[in-house]
């Protein structure tokens, strides 16, 4: 089983062989078109550097794009490299005579590659400089002034000239090859990297006794630094006590392996049943510990479900918004993120939530979402949004939400990751009433 | 070079001259804490976005700025930044406030 970018030299691809089928068709027909006319008298003498020029410039369209894609692969561009042979081989032109550059172009173009095989750039330089001074003792010994008019002789240099930019071609070819290989298998790794991210994640939606969840995480690449977290109680089943979101500084891995750090740290706090500013705090002082961990915004509300009271505390993240029947009201608690400094202290609120009543949170790439114009979605257009969509549940809230971003955004690339969750109390008939069972577990608050 | 740092006997003025203060500003913000004067001014004139990398960047100088006891101020900062920097608490280091408010400082 061959590996990725390790092509044998001896069985070119497909495109290779076209290209170089097709350079030196082009070549042949060039030299025959020219010599043709030199025999029919109708050029003068100096065109055979012309041809030259004219076959290197040739070959370098056939070597052109779909194959070549300089500005993307990093590769030196096939057209600045015939270019630049053209202009040494119009200059070696200028110095010494057409026929001297009879015998340079092919040492010239030998040159070009000689990173690619020493050996060959010597073999070519010698056969060229060989073809050359035979071509001029036969011809002087036969009496003839020039020999650009040899069309044998050119034949083989523009043969050879062909062999050698064709070998170059190739060694690119292989070079774009390993490189869409290698861009291939870390597209792989990369998807499979947000297929874990995303199965970390807690499910998208969730209905936890009176109190409806839903998120969605939208990374700006394949992994990214926000997340959220639903916090389970630890006594009582399958029942929520509390939500968090956060954003880690940055995007892709580095993000996504800091947010791996700080949602296990916030999992161990949280499971202590301690006060959110605590919580926070804590995780806060064990980040401090992490050398070169950068910053990150976290906002933990914890519910009391005796009483359906919010406890929150917000470490620098965005505000969520209280959306009841009198309007949307922003839970304005400031803080410092965390990884920034020790010794921070939380401060905390307490926010009663009534029947109907949801808690949007989100991460910074919601009001920073940019159109195709740079302009931002805003914080005030994601209250409107919201207002807009009060009615709806939980799920739907998030997902009318994300439509609305991507409504503005018109496509425009994703600058940021962006994250939307809700919690929505939803008193159901019938439901059992868990605060009896409840009570004993918060007598902390 | 995104910042320009202006000198007086009493103050510096750092304009950030670039319309998004990000990863490479961030180096720069950095590298001006040793700079920072008694009255010390970020004028965010020209800009428009403000990522997280930098917005990690000014809250560290604006916190070695209060160990240093020194008093940083803000000018021409946007509706959005002004937002963002409230929640995450850089107001209560450094103040927005308009420059000619600030002009009996600087020329003090």
């Amino acid at each position: 089983m061959s590996q990725p970018g390790t092509s044998q030299p001896n069985e070119p691809a497909g495109a290779e062989r076209k290209l170089f089928l097709g350079g030196f068709l082009l070549a042949l027909f060039i030299t025959l078109v020219v010599c043709a006319l030199e025999l029919a008298g109708g050029m003068p003498a100096w065109p055979g550097l012309v041809r030259y020029t004219v076959a290197l410039l040739a070959l370098s369209l056939a070597a052109s794009s779909p194959f070549f894609d300089s500005q993307k692969r990093g590769l030196l561009s096939w057209e600045s490299a015939a270019l630049v042979l053209t202009v040494l081989i119009l200059l070696t032109a200028f110095l010494t005579g057409p026929e001297f550059n009879i015998m340079l172009a092919p040492l010239l173009v030998g040159f070009a590659q000689r990173y690619q095989d020493l050996g060959r750039f010597v073999k070519l330089g010698l056969a060229g400089f060989g073809l050359g001074v035979i071509e001029f003792l036969v011809f002087n010994w036969l009496g003839f002034k020039s020999v650009s008019g040899s069309a044998g002789i050119n034949l083989l240099a523009l043969a050879a000239l062909t062999f050698s930019l064709a070998n170059y071609l190739q060694h690119y070819y292989k070079r774009y090859q390993t490189l869409e290989d290698e861009a291939a298998t870390k597209a792989s790794e990369m998807e499979v990297a947000h297929e874990i991210q995303t199965s970390l994640m807690p499910p998208t939606t969730y209905t936890s006794g009176n109190w409806a969840l839903a998120a969605r995480s939208l990374p700006a690449r394949n992994v990214g630094g926000d997340f959220y977290e639903y916090v389970f109680h630890p006594s009582l089943e399958d029942t929520i006590s509390g939500v968090a979101i956060g954003d880690v500084a940055g995007k892709g891995i580095p993000a996504a392996l800091q947010m791996a750090v700080v949602r296990t740290l916030f999992r161990v706090e949280a499971r202590r049943r301690i006060f959110p500013s605590e919580t926070l705090y804590s995780v806060n002082m064990a980040l401090q510990a992490e050398r070169s961990f950068g910053m990150v915004t976290m906002c933990y509300a914890m519910i009391d479900l005796t009483t359906n009271t919010l406890h929150l505390a917000n470490a620098g993240h965005n505000y969520p918004l209280l959306l009841t029947e009198n309007g949307l009201k922003e839970i304005g608690l400031p803080g410092l993120p965390l990884g920034i400094d020790d010794s921070i202290e939380y401060e905390e609120e307490k926010i009663r939530i009534e029947p109907g009543n949801s808690v949007v949170f989100y991460t910074d790439g919601v009001p920073e979402a940019m159109d195709r114009e740079g302009n931002l979605f805003t914080f005030e257009r994601f209250r409107t949004c919201i207002e807009n969509h009060q009615h709806l549940k939980a799920d739907d809230m998030v997902a009318a939400l994300l439509e609305d971003i991507a409504t503005f955004t018109q496509g425009a690339p994703q600058s940021d990751d962006i994250t939307v969750l809700v919690l929505q109390f939803q008193p159901q008939a019938g439901k059992i009433n868990q605060t009896d069972q409840l009570e004993e577990h918060y007598n902390f608050i | 070079m995104t910042l320009k740092v202006e000198q007086g006997n009493a103050f510096t003025i750092i304009h950030i001259q670039n319309d998004s203060v990000d990863a490479t500003s961030a180096k720069e913000i950095a590298g001006i804490k040793d700079r920072m004067n008694q009255t010390t001014i970020m004028d965010f004139g020209p800009v428009m976005f403000i990522n997280s990398a930098g917005i990690s960047a000014l809250l560290k100088l604006v916190i070695e700025a209060r160990k240093q006891g020194k008093k940083l101020y803000a000018v021409n900062v946007t509706a959005h930044h002004r937002k963002v920097f409230e929640m995450v608490d850089m107001l209560r280091y450094m103040p927005i406030a308009k420059m000619e408010d600030l002009m009996p400082l600087i020329s003090a």
